[in-house]
């Protein structure tokens, strides 16, 4: 079962085109990756989602059937930039999201608890939201998002503003949600983030659905074709290689992408002769390297 | 219906601990009685003074009549009896038979050198021109000068008379007061509120409504503005929709409203009470209780109104400078129906009035004050409320689309056409 379908949506908004007939499925239980550089569509397409905006044409199917507003009670939406009512106290507020996704207001207190002592802003529950910092605020939206336990999770850039330790925090609670069976929905421009985590991705690129299917198949479409070269000596054999078709220089190495059809063995002899070579791996193109070669092919 | 109430909630208890909330609540009482009470407790302070005071006239039984008419004007009814009580000083009169213009010279010193206050200088040649003239160190007491003007002007009628050979007892007969009572005719029925009494409810009434409309619409406006700002309709349209958000925004803000009468009225009340009385007992505030039935709907309804439409410019601006440039939006019609006020009060039952009184935006106001004034046919009022209730109906369903389509493109302020266009948006 899909716990998201969209069929061909569009969305305009006077003469500029957000989403031109976008069409995806979400697999129930999967972690599913909405990539994109900004202004991309992905923020537009959430919202036709989950029924903020209605799509000008084209249908959006939630667990299975038709969007109904009701849907919205099995699903938790955490917004790119944290939207809090900032004199409201933390725990009034996180309360107040439980009652609007229909718990009760006891419930809801005591879930809000339970997950500010998990999130550690426990101490924080009887302050004013304006008195948190913004790392603290993104981990109350947060809970906000997931109090009512939604079978369905939408991410809009959940670890903007965090350090390493909070994200980690965040992403375990996430990985545990979708062990539970609940669908997640990452969108991002942060492609390495969620590698690690998504299995299917849509990347969509000026509201056009540019490469989509699951990782795995997307990655084997593109093969072992880049080569990572740790060095000493000249880069020379960076120019005027009719084997390489880009390169992305790090300074302690250079990763290759080698052109269709050519040999990595040639590049490692043609390597060899004017350097010395310390290491040479070919490895499988990372989803900023797929990313940045379909949106730049798109763009040329 | 359970959003709409978490919202009126959040937004009722966000405004009431407010500081601005408690400030509000504790000043207007404050001011009321700064304006109203201090005054009279200052004017009743100075009874304490005596004043004395001499009249210099040839004629002694005109000095004698002056005197005792200035001493006690108490059967003129007109004069409120709190009034009298409150600005009535202490006063010695004496008559002084002497006009030689040696006396004048030394009746002078003696006002400089405070002996006495003032004297009145009227010799024969002078009254019979009646040019009198009264001396004293402030030419400004227009309360001690009134009343001698009055006392002067009946003295002289006295003297008149006697040389026509009329009696005391005819005299004071023929110049007693004559107090007209007005009543209202209401329903086959004469009622006992005068029409002083009515302008002045009309009044009081209106200025509460017209502040608290004033202060809550803005306010509404502006929280609405900071949502839009803070960017969290993007949560609560992913929960409710905008018309339930809306709703509740509005109405969260009436309840603040209905507090805020509540506590002036229970504050103010023994001090309103006292200031009214100062104005004697010629003035009621009649009101019955189907007037207060009344006052509670159309205060209920055009805050409702009023909000809607602070809501709806919120949602259309994106600053506080911006809001700001459209606040008229908002106080014109209430500035209208102030100015209207008066000549609905005097003729509740012209073209004028009745037209007014059935625009909704001058409903509350106007329609009610008719109401105070002189009962308006049944569907008159009937068809005001509807279309009061149609157009609050209206409003919110227009400002929830302009809230849902508006904070989707902010950054810019939206021309005329294009909020026309979002209103066609679904």
């Amino acid at each position: 079962m899909h716990t998201v379908e969209l069929q061909q949506v569009r969305k305009s908004y006077d003469k500029f085109v957000a989403v031109k007939d976008l069409s995806l499925k979400i697999d129930q239980g999967s972690i599913f990756g909405l990539l994109g550089p900004n202004g991309a569509g992905k923020t537009s397409t959430i919202r036709m989602m989950i029924g903020i905006t209605v799509p000008d044409s084209g249908q959006v199917r939630m667990f299975g059937e038709p969007f109904r507003r009701d849907h919205l009670k099995r699903i938790g939406y955490l917004p790119e930039t944290s939207g809090l009512y900032k004199r409201m106290k933390v725990s009034e507020q996180l309360v107040l999201f439980g009652q609007l996704r229909g718990l009760s207001a006891a419930d809801a207190a005591a879930r809000a608890k339970k997950w500010c002592e998990r999130m550690e802003i426990a101490a924080w529950m009887d302050k004013k939201t304006e008195e948190l910092s913004k790392g603290m605020q993104q981990k109350m939206q947060f809970i906000a998002t997931l109090l009512h336990e939604p079978e369905f999770l939408i991410m809009d850039e959940p670890f903007s503003g965090l350090d390493p330790v909070n994200a980690t925090l965040l992403k375990n609670v996430l990985l545990e949600f979708n062990k539970e069976g609940r669908t997640i929905l990452f969108s991002t421009h942060r492609m390495d983030q969620v590698e690690k985590l998504c299995s299917a991705i849509c990347l969509i690129n000026r509201g056009e659905a540019v490469l989509q299917g699951t990782l795995k198949e997307i990655k084997g479409r593109y093969g072992r074709s880049n080569v990572q070269i740790e060095y000493e000596g000249t880069d020379e054999f960076l120019r005027e290689n009719g084997l390489i078709q880009s390169f992305n220089n790090y300074g302690n190495y250079v990763e290759v992408r080698l052109a269709p059809g050519a040999d990595s063995q040639k590049l490692l002899h043609m390597v060899a002769q004017r350097s010395r070579v310390n290491k040479f791996e070919l490895v499988e193109p990372s989803l900023e390297d797929i990313f940045i070669d379909v949106v730049g092919k798109a763009d040329a | 219906m359970h959003n709409i109430f978490l919202f009126a909630r959040r937004e009722y208890l966000e405004t009431v601990r407010k500081k601005s909330f408690i400030v509000m609540t504790i000043l207007l009482p404050a001011m009321m009685f700064g304006f109203t009470v201090l005054p009279s407790m200052v004017a009743s302070k100075k009874s304490n003074e005596t004043q004395r005071i001499v009249i210099a006239t040839f004629d002694q039984q005109f000095g004698n009549d002056v005197r005792d008419k200035f001493m006690k004007p108490s059967e003129e009814k007109i004069v409120p009896a709190r009034r009298r009580e409150a600005s009535t000083r202490t006063f010695e009169v004496q008559v002084d038979t002497n006009v030689t213009p040696e006396e004048e010279a030394a009746l002078t010193n003696k006002v400089s050198s405070h002996e006495i206050d003032g004297y009145l200088w009227a010799p024969a040649f002078l009254l019979a021109e009646r040019k009198i003239s009264y001396r004293s160190r402030t030419s400004s007491d227009f309360d001690t000068l009134g009343s001698l003007s009055g006392a002067i002007r009946e003295a002289l009628l006295r003297q008149s008379f006697r040389k026509h050979g009329v009696s005391s007892e005819e005299v004071t007969d023929a110049l007693k007061p004559i107090d007209i009572d007005t009543k209202k005719v209401e329903n086959g029925k004469i009622t006992d509120s005068g029409g002083l009494a009515l302008f002045f409810t009309a009044l009081l009434l209106m200025i509460l409504l017209y502040v608290t409309i004033l202060m809550y619409s803005m306010s509404v406006m502006r929280s609405v503005l900071e949502e839009k700002n803070s960017r969290i309709f993007e949560v609560l349209l992913s929960t409710a929709t905008s018309k339930e958000l809306m709703a509740g925004k509005i109405l969260g803000a009436a309840a603040v409203g209905l507090t805020q009468i509540a506590i002036w009225t229970l504050v103010t009340s023994p001090l309103a009470a006292q200031s009214i009385m100062m104005y004697g007992e010629s003035v009621h505030l009649r009101l019955t209780v189907m007037n207060m039935i009344f006052f509670g709907v159309f205060f209920v309804l055009g805050f409702l109104l009023y909000s809607a439409l602070g809501a709806a410019l919120g949602s259309a601006v994106n600053s506080e400078q911006e809001a700001q440039q459209f606040q008229f939006v908002i106080m014109m019609p209430l500035i209208v129906s102030a100015i209207f006020l008066t000549p609905v009060i005097q003729q509740p039952h012209s073209a004028l009035a009745t037209v007014l009184s059935l625009i909704p935006f001058c409903t509350p106001l106007i329609m009610f004050t008719r109401i105070l004034v002189e009962t308006p046919p049944a569907w008159q009022i009937g068809l005001s409320l509807a279309l009061l209730v149609g157009t609050i109906y209206a409003m919110l369903a227009i400002c929830s689309r302009i809230y849902r389509i508006g904070i989707l493109m902010y950054g810019k302020r939206p021309t005329l056409p294009e909020i026309l266009k979002w209103m066609k948006y679904a």
